[in-house]
């Protein structure tokens, strides 16, 4: 087995592109984390900054227009980007699961949720249906469904979102595997329900070892559940850290922004000073720093050359023309 | 499910009432009585005797208690005389129904089986060779008009290669594949009238199921094209296509007329269409009432499939 915090996925400089009628248009452009066992990285944006496309990409689940470029997803030393349908499937659902926002509409209707369950097993393990509808039960009852042999049976509009959620994430890690990615997997949820999926993941990643990749544009969610963090914006990440660095010390405008539309518990103010204007789309990406037309900080060379890269500690990297390493 | 099909039987005894009624009035107010027949075909008959002869088969009374008459009678068994072919409604209709029920039943069952497979397919590859292949068919297959389809399938199969009948309906103690000579072309021109309209349904079904959630879930999970296509979606997609395919069976029905007359296949068609052109009151009547009683069948049909595909729908009953 794997030991905690070894590297076990590393995407390098990733652009990935959408065929339009206007040509290849970059909506990812070279982007770069690494996974490690046991440990989460956090994906932090806006709604439209790409997180959940680069969540896609590392499965090769984007969509028929979607185009990687360029860069490399490394898994356990294998090279994803030009790996075969066959071997990505093979590893879909069984090395790296994905849990998405939707649980209402993640779930197929006209299956029972024990069979949704147990089909990774089927697929993966080549178990009979028994002995998989058998570990799809204890599956369910790992995460906390009530009377899970009965629930097994039910479809999934008898049970209600945060149920679901919890199938989803029963049946992401049926095959125990190494990396889980959790596109927004609480969003649609209520806060307290949230409260419990995060306890969740959390518990399981214990038990099982697994990386998570969890994508979120909330940071409150994001502090709680994070080892790691990175900061998106327009297809780029814009500022990386321990989630320490981050959440203490953030030093690019947009993080810094978007922690201060944070709503905190222990604060006594709360007005939230929301970021104005919006993420620019892919194809209408502004020259230079794709945030500064709306960044408090910005002078002219903003909008003239692309920002360099700034070291402030090891770990803790930025690119921003507005903040020099001491 | 025993409480819905209660009230759903209910519900179809009320609209066949009703229909009845219709029907009745209908034909009531068609030029020309029965006796007005008489008239023509006797023309020794004078107004005196057509006024008695009236008064005597109660065509004089108000339509509405001409009608009350005829449902009393009606519920007690009796459905009257054929005057055309001087037999019990019944025995000239079960005949008649049976042909139409078979020929109607296989159409349909070719159609589905064909069009499933090639819907699906198409709808996997978007525009691809196959897709466009699919449409051009469904196409050809909704405008081509039966009654030239069915005479060019004459001139090649029966004329040209001879090695099957032109039209008609095998002798009763013919073997099976004797009497499956003669229902072959007129399945196959229905089937072709169909198939293309269904497939169209199963691809655009089909296609609004694959872009679900449901479906990326399954290929996360590691599921391979084939089996996200024939597992995950088609099911899904089965739910609405089932409903028009079930109600089709009604309108098959009554759009078998031109087949069944240019093929002489003596089903439920040809039988309303000799009936109220030869003024054939009680039959027609019975006839075009069994009619309306197979398409509320098919759409009970509908209902069920539906509630089989469709877990969320319980048929009227409460869950658990
Ligand atoms: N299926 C799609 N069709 C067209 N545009 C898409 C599609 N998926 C994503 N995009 C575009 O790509 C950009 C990134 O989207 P996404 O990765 O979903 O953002 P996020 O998950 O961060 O909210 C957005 O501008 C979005 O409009
Ligand atoms: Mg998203």
């Amino acid at each position: 087995m794997s030991s905690v915090d070894e590297t076990i996925l590393s995407v390098s400089n990733l652009s990935i592109g959408f065929e339009t009628d206007e040509g290849l248009i970059p909506v990812i452009e070279e982007v770069s984390f690494d996974l490690h066992t046991g440990r989460t990285l956090a994906l932090v944006g806006e709604s439209g900054c790409g997180k959940s496309v680069t969540a896609f990409a590392l499965l090769k689940l984007l969509p028929p227009f979607g185009r990687i470029i360029s860069g490399s997803i490394k898994f356990r030393g294998q090279e994803l980007v030009d790996s075969t349908e066959s071997e990505i499937q093979a590893i879909r659902g069984d090395r790296i699961s994905m849990i998405f926002q939707e649980p209402m509409s993640a779930l197929n209707p006209v299956f029972t949720i024990g069979s949704q369950v147990a089909e990774s097993l089927l697929l993966h393990r080549h178990l009979d249906k028994k002995m998989a509808w058998q570990q799809a039960v204890e599956m369910l009852v790992a995460v906390g469904i009530p009377d899970a042999a009965q629930r097994a049976k039910n479809y999934p509009h008898q049970l209600s979102g945060g149920m679901r959620q919890r199938v989803m994430i029963a049946m992401a890690l049926s095959c125990e595997p190494d990396i889980l990615i959790a596109d927004e997997p609480t969003t649609a949820l209520d806060v307290t329900i949230q409260a419990q999926i995060l306890d969740l993941m959390h518990d399981l990643q214990e038990r099982f070892g697994t990386a998570i990749l969890f994508i979120s544009h909330d940071f409150g969610v994001v502090s709680r559940m994070a080892d790691y963090i990175a900061v998106m914006y327009a297809g780029k990440i814009i500022e990386r850290g321990d989630a320490g660095e981050i959440l203490t010390g953030a030093r690019h405008p947009y993080t810094c922004a978007l922690l201060a539309t944070t709503p905190r518990i222990d604060a006594s103010v709360t007005r939230l000073p929301a970021i104005s204007g919006r993420v620019p789309a892919p194809g209408q990406r502004p020259a230079g720093c794709y945030f500064q037309p709306r960044c408090p900080n910005a002078s002219d060379h903003c909008g003239e050359q692309r920002p360099p890269p700034v070291d402030l500690s090891v770990t803790h990297q930025l690119i921003c023309h507005e903040v020099v390493s001491e | 499910m025993k409480g819905f099909l209660l009230t759903r039987g209910a519900q179809a005894l009320l609209v066949i009432l009703i229909m009845s009624f219709v029907i009745y009035s209908l034909i009531g107010l068609m030029p020309g009585d029965p006796i007005d027949q008489m008239i023509s075909a006797d023309p020794n008959m004078t107004s005196a005797d057509a006024t008695r002869l009236r008064a005597l088969y109660g065509l004089d009374l108000p339509i509405h208690q001409r009608y009350w008459n005829w449902l009393s009678a009606a519920l007690s068994g009796d459905l009257g005389y054929s005057r055309l072919f001087a037999k019990p409604v019944l025995e000239v209709l079960l005949p008649a129904l049976k042909n139409s029920v078979m020929l109607l039943g296989l159409a349909l069952f070719m159609s589905i089986c064909i069009a499933i497979p090639i819907g699906t397919l198409a709808a996997s590859k978007p525009r691809s060779v196959f897709d466009y292949g699919v449409n051009l068919f469904a196409f050809a297959g909704i405008s081509i008009p039966s009654f030239w389809l069915a005479l060019m399938l004459i001139i090649l199969f029966s004329v040209i290669l001879g090695v099957l009948p032109a039209g008609g309906i095998a002798q009763s103690d013919a073997g099976f594949w004797e009497s499956m000579k003669y229902l072959i072309l007129p399945a196959a021109t229905l089937t072709i009238a169909s198939v293309g309209g269904h497939a169209r349904y199963v691809r655009a079904a089909m296609l609004e199921v694959l872009r679900q959630d449901y479906i990326r879930t399954a290929r996360a999970k590691g599921a391979g094209a084939m089996r996200v296509v024939w597992r995950h979606a088609l099911r899904n997609a089965m739910i609405p296509v089932v409903t028009i395919m079930a109600l089709d069976f009604g309108t098959l029905f009554s759009g078998a007329l031109i087949t069944e007359t240019i093929y002489s296949w003596p089903g439920m068609g040809k039988l309303i269409f000799d009936s109220v052109m030869g003024n054939d009151c009680n039959l027609a009547l019975i006839a075009l009432l069994f009619a309306t009683t197979l398409t509320l069948v098919g759409s009970l049909l509908a209902d069920i499939c539906y509630a089989w595909l469709d877990p969320r729908i319980t048929l009227g009953v409460s869950e658990q």
